[in-house]
């Protein structure tokens, strides 16, 4: 064969070559277009309550779900469906992975019921073998910082174990030894803030959150204080926008 | 004056938290507000110095960028380190979701999480995030220190405006559920916070930059300012073209 020939048929094999390759791992187009799961809350849920899906197919309706709205029946559904996940998955430590978690997280915490608060306490509890990234702790306490913040909640009602659970966490950090490392500032700054919250609304005073001013006075951070203050100060504003007695409440404990 | 336009050949300096700006590249028009999150300070910025910074692109995260402006206050380690507090705590999945997009095939959405009225929206059951728009990710970051930088009224603004100053969502600007989820779905006049505005504000003294919120006005869009709004055509060519 003469050896102009022969190139152009090594590259014409070379082409089919890459066209095989490429048509395993391409989607062929008919079935792109059926994905349009992604922007359908039902299609999301469908998915989420499939538990045998490969796991990046499952972490992927977990992200889709952040962005969605879900109501009634189906807020329901996600948050049966987004417990499990956060059961199965609260102590990866990979990247990629606490980055679906910390999505899960998010949107479980801002549309749980109160009937979950207390369940909700349980993920920030460490097990005698494992404890969380503290990335993912932060998320959990952002999460009921935020839940108790910006959505309503009926009061007086009291929530003695997510409370404890939330006290433990921020008095063990509020050391200046701790409080500049990895996400404890914000981990604790948000605890002592959904505390505060959490102490109005119990209708009674059960002086947790003053232990904690003292000892955030205590521990010499100038700088945490000041952040703890400021953030208080936001959460009293967005609370008093949709309930003003439950921000004179929260400015009472502030005040001791 | 804390605020100043960046060269080809004279070096600024700027510290962790301080504020950047990109231009549209051809005019004084500021587009784009960025926040400085290296770990030291650097002497050494120009229109071209490639820089390590946090916005709200978006995707919310950091990237790599150059800058046109710099807004400049003097900031104590304590402020910065609250700045960057705020940063660790904007924890974000667009970056993620938007491979997945792409790997079905679907157009990424990753403004999804941005918001232009107003320029910071709080978390919600639906959005479980706080939305920004560049200006507002960095008008957010200075609150915590806490300083106030703008304060009404802000001008308002045509749609016609709005594109001008979000080229990249000119497009999207014309359609009506995109506009509702930017929080401008109604009405023809919009008093959008930008990014110019923000530069303005930092070219008072320090001392007044800490001390209260500036009043923006129509012409504060572009730095330094011009006595024309959005959408005119620009008085003074910038950078490169």
């Amino acid at each position: 064969m003469p050896e102009e020939i022969a190139q152009v048929s090594q590259e014409s094999d070379f082409k089919q070559l890459v066209a095989d390759i490429k048509s395993l791992y391409e989607v062929p187009a008919e079935i792109v277009s059926k994905e349009t799961w992604v922007h359908d809350s039902e299609g999301i849920l469908q998915r989420l309550e499939n538990r045998a899906l490969y796991r990046d197919d499952y972490a992927a309706a977990v992200l889709f779900a952040e962005v969605k709205p879900f109501r009634g029946e189906q807020r329901t559904r996600l948050l049966a469906a987004l417990s499990g996940y956060i059961d199965e998955n609260r102590f990866v430590e990979d990247e990629d992975s606490l980055i679906t978690l910390c999505s899960a997280i998010r949107k479980y915490a801002m549309n749980m019921q109160e009937s979950q608060f207390e369940g909700y306490a349980d993920w920030l509890l460490p097990t005698e073998t494992a404890t969380l990234h503290h990335e993912a702790e932060m998320e959990f306490a952002k999460g009921i910082c935020w839940r108790l913040e910006f959505e309503p909640h009926s009061w007086p009602a009291q929530y003695p174990h997510l409370t404890k659970t939330l006290f433990d966490l921020v008095d063990s950090y509020l050391t200046s030894r701790l409080i500049l490392q990895k996400s404890y500032a914000n981990t604790a700054m948000f605890g002592i803030v959904a505390l505060h919250i959490l102490e109005a609304a119990s209708g009674s005073r059960v002086e947790l959150v003053s232990k904690l001013r003292e000892k955030t006075i205590g521990s010499g951070v100038k700088w945490f204080a000041e952040m703890v203050n400021d953030n208080l100060d936001e959460a009293v504003h967005y609370i008093s926008e949709r309930d003003e007695a439950l921000g004179k409440k929260v400015t009472e404990i502030r005040q001791g | 004056m804390p605020a100043q336009r960046t060269s080809d050949t004279q070096p600024v300096s700027v510290r962790p938290g301080h504020i950047l700006a990109k231009s549209n590249g051809v005019s004084d028009l500021m587009l784009h507000a960025m926040l400085f999150d290296e770990e030291k300070g650097r002497a050494d910025v120009t229109t071209i110095t490639q820089l390590r910074i946090a916005h709200m692109g978006p995707p919310l995260g950091n990237a790599t960028r150059s800058c046109d402006a710099v807004g400049v206050i003097k900031l104590t380690d304590e402020q910065m380190l609250r700045i960057k507090n705020f940063i660790t705590q904007c924890k974000d999945a667009t970056k993620k979701r938007d491979k997945e997009y792409r790997l079905r095939g679907l157009e990424a959405t990753s403004k999804e999480l941005y918001v232009i009225l107003p320029s910071a929206k709080p978390p919600s059951g639906d959005f479980a995030y706080w939305r920004f728009s560049c200006v507002g990710f960095v008008l957010k970051a200075y609150e915590q220190i806490p300083i106030y930088l703008l304060k009404g009224p802000i001008p308002e603004r045509t749609l016609a405006d709005l594109k001008s100053f979000y080229p990249f969502f000119s497009a999207d600007l014309d359609k009506a559920d995109t506009r509702e989820h930017l929080g401008i779905g109604t009405g023809d006049r919009w008093p959008v916070e930008l990014v110019g505005y923000v530069l303005h504000s930092f070219a008072r003294n320090e001392a007044d930059v800490i001390a209260g919120p500036y009043a923006p006005q129509l012409g504060d869009e572009y730095f330094p300012r011009q006595f024309v709004s959005g959408g005119a055509p620009p008085k003074r060519l910038f950078g490169k073209q």
